[in-house]
């Protein structure tokens, strides 16, 4: 993940409860909220995982195939998760649930890689 | 050229036989020229063709064919356009990825995104439905429990309702109605990406991997990508099991393109027994976790894709060489269900004990409880049930045939996935869907097997180049009929959501509304306010009476007590009752008969629909 990318991650994560502020079913608000949803925090964890062994997956077009499906798949549970962890906790409200998200989203931007994860530690190997 | 080469066999051999292979070449790169340009011009110029069919299509004129005998020629002519386009682009191996998933979305546009264009409400009751649970959880914070048609399965499995309810305050739009028309399109435009990577896996072949594509899309009749909890576990599902097959170890030296003269890309592998090695490193182990993220998401949004899921993994792990992968992902799901089903499920589980367990023991019923009953149907709703069978039972033998045919498929987890949704047939009727569903969770890997039986990449025939494009139309023809066939109940006009608007505003709380069939906007708006009674659901003899007797019927259906009942019909009722023959008489016959009932009366009327309050008789009193 590229410093730019990593900020405009971050960026992304944050602007998506800020977009709250303006009015109820505004083009950017529903934009920008849709763009959080679906890439993140998918992205930065997809994009943290080793490269696969295999040529196939291994060039551009497979691993950007796995990238995407893992990135919608990964946003779409995380915020499922969310939205139903606050349910069953009795306080789903949608600020909260952006906050939280913003939280994970950051967590999955900023952390440093773990030990054995992430495609340059993988590299060297 | 060919005056010039019939010159030639009079001339001098060596010359003569250079300007034959110098025009024999010349014509070929026309040809590939062609070849190349036509699929650059065909797709857009489908697209083109399908948009301005939209504009002219009468959909008050649907009968029992639905929107197939309403679209124009321009429609059908766009639909062959993509067809041809699409299959000249399998010709050429050079064929861009791009490309091929710009016809695939067009394909999906053309057969999901048509409706949404035309119509100007939301369609399908059971979309409806799935809006106003997102409505009520809005109100009142929670999902009330209802024992009524099955809502009670809702409250324990709110996952996807939670999120609509997030997704809808957030963005500040009034309703889940917003955008729940575009539910069908964009659910399977991204399908396409895990379907692909799974294909990729069971071929390297890119141009087998996305005629596969276009053969699910085309037998993915099931309707069962409205907005609704199991299209979005249906993705997650996809995705997961795409990613672990991925994992898999496989045959290694599998072809570039399957361009090797007159092999098949899925039998002219490397030496047999030779994999790529198990992956239990690292690698797999971070991507598994990973996994765990959609995985949970499914196990709290939908009963049915954690069974699918967890049948689909342990078939996977049978073969020793998957289990280093495929067992960690399955305890985990296993665990999972098991923690949802044993703390939030749990008061649906073992309300409902009784019924599961008797499921079990009906597997026949099982597989048939939702079959229409055709000897009382209309012509049009036959030819579209008989193509809902033919194509379903076509895909299966075609996908049992591929496995006899290809060794290389058997040795993969193609055959695994196809037959995991059966056990599930045998274990619950789910409503009367089961067949349906467990036909879904097996097309992927069917839809591909079919497609690795009749479609050679390499083949130069041209025969084999002829059929391909009328085989796809044939597929999609088929499609038509059965996903398009049925619009006449799931499409709405505005007098009818009008209707149903009014009758919601004017009932009080705690009556009872009444449909003849459940094909009624906003059917549930208020779900914990109101009881709900659908004629066609009430057994065989409710039905037979209704037409001719409506108020004792209705008199003896409705719960004690004097809570007022309204009874709605409208268009997409009407257009049910034509086509299945629920009702002995038709329902002018039952308009005709709640009219001249004066326990009837028509409290609001329009030309789609007519709402009529009836008058219960006092208690103890003879209807």
């Amino acid at each position: 993940m590229t410093p730019a990318l990593r900020a405009a991650l971050f960026a992304l994560a944050w602007c998506a409860p800020a977009t709250t502020a303006l009015p109820d079913g505004n083009a950017l608000r529903v934009t920008v909220l849709g763009l959080a949803w679906a890439l993140l925090p998918g992205l930065p964890l997809a994009l943290r995982l080793p490269p696969e062994r295999g040529v196939l997956e291994r060039s551009p077009a497979g691993r950007a195939l796995r990238l995407a499906v893992l990135t919608v798949a990964g946003s779409f549970a995380c915020t499922a998760l969310v939205s139903e962890l606050l349910q069953l906790a009795g306080a789903r409200t949608e600020l909260r649930a952006l906050l939280l998200l913003a939280l994970l989203d950051t967590a999955a931007v900023l952390a440093p890689l773990p030990r054995g994860a992430g495609e340059r530690s993988a590299a060297r190997r | 050229m060919e005056p010039e080469a019939e010159l030639g066999n009079h001339g001098s051999p060596p010359r003569d036989a250079a300007n034959a292979v110098g025009a024999t070449i010349r014509a070929r790169r026309s040809r590939s020229r062609l070849g190349r340009v036509f699929p650059l011009a065909a797709l857009p110029a489908a697209v083109v063709l399908w948009l301005l069919s939209l504009g002219h299509v009468a959909l008050d004129e649907m009968g029992d064919l639905g929107l197939v005998e309403v679209l124009p020629v321009t429609f059908w002519v766009a639909v062959v356009v993509l067809t041809v386009g699409f299959c000249v682009a399998l010709r050429d191996r050079r064929t861009p990825g791009w490309l091929y998933a710009g016809y695939l979305l067009a394909l999906i546009g053309v057969m999901h995104a048509s409706a949404p264009l035309m119509y100007s409400q939301l369609s399908n009751a059971w979309a409806w439905k799935h809006v106003a649970m997102v409505d009520v959880l809005l109100r009142a914070g929670t999902l009330p429990v209802a024992h009524d048609h099955g809502l009670d399965v809702y409250t324990e499995w709110p996952g996807f309702f939670s999120l609509n309810a997030v997704v809808v305050r957030a963005t500040g739009l009034p309703s889940a109605l917003s955008y729940a028309p575009w539910a069908p399109p964009v659910a399977d435009a991204l399908l396409l990406a895990p379907l692909v990577m799974l294909y990729r896996s069971f071929s390297r072949s890119r141009r087998l991997t996305w005629a596969a594509a276009w053969v699910f899309y085309c037998c993915y009749w099931v309707t069962q990508d409205y907005f609704s909890a199991q299209t979005f576990t249906f993705l997650l599902y996809l995705a997961v099991i795409a990613t672990v097959v991925r994992c898999l170890p496989r045959p290694l030296g599998l072809p570039g393109d399957g361009d090797t003269r007159g092999a098949h890309p899925l039998t002219a592998s490397g030496p047999r027994g030779r994999r790529r090695p198990a992956v239990g490193d690292h690698r797999t182990r971070w991507t598994l976790l990973f996994l765990l993220l959609p995985v949970a998401a499914i196990v709290c949004a939908h009963p049915l894709t954690p069974l699918m899921l967890i049948c689909s993994l342990a078939l996977l792990a049978v073969p020793r060489r998957n289990r280093r992968v495929v067992l960690p992902i399955l305890l985990a799901t296993i665990a999972l269900t098991a923690a949802w089903d044993l703390t939030v499920a749990r008061p649906f589980l073992s309300q409902n004990l009784r019924q599961l367990a008797e499921g079990l023991t009906q597997p026949g019923g099982n597989a048939s409880s939702a079959l229409i009953d055709l000897s009382v149907a209309s012509p049009g709703q036959v030819l579209v049930a008989w193509t809902d069978r033919v194509l379903s039972a076509l895909v299966w033998l075609l996908a049992a045939l591929a496995v006899v045919r290809r060794p290389a498929l058997r040795r993969g987890a193609l055959p695994l996935l196809a037959v995991a949704p059966l056990p599930m047939l045998a274990g619950n009727s789910y409503d009367g869907e089961m067949l349906f569903r467990a036909y879904m969770f097996a097309l992927p890997a069917t839809a591909f097997a079919m497609t690795a039986l009749l479609f050679r990449p390499a083949s130069r025939s041209r025969l084999r180049a002829a059929a391909l494009p009328a085989l796809l139309l044939v597929l999609f023809a088929g499609f038509a009929l059965s996903y398009l066939g049925k619009e006449y109940a799931l499409y709405f006009t505005r007098d009818e959501v009008r209707a149903a608007r009014w009758l919601f505003e004017h009932a009080p709380p705690g009556s009872v509304i009444t449909g003849v069939t459940e094909d009624f906007p906003a059917g549930y708006t208020d779900y914990d306010r109101y009881q709900r009674l659908w004629i066609n659901m009430q057994g065989a003899s409710a039905r037979e009476t209704f037409a001719s007797h409506p108020a004792q019927t209705l008199n003896r259906l409705l719960p004690p007590g004097q809570a007022p009942a309204f009874l709605m019909l409208n268009k997409a009722q009407e257009g049910r009752l034509r086509a299945t023959g629920w009702l002995p008489s038709g329902p002018e016959t039952l308009r005709a008969n709640l009219d001249g009932d004066p326990r009837f009366r028509a409290v609001y009327r329009n030309p789609d629909a007519v709402v009529y309050e009836y008058s219960r008789p006092p208690a103890g009193g003879t209807p």
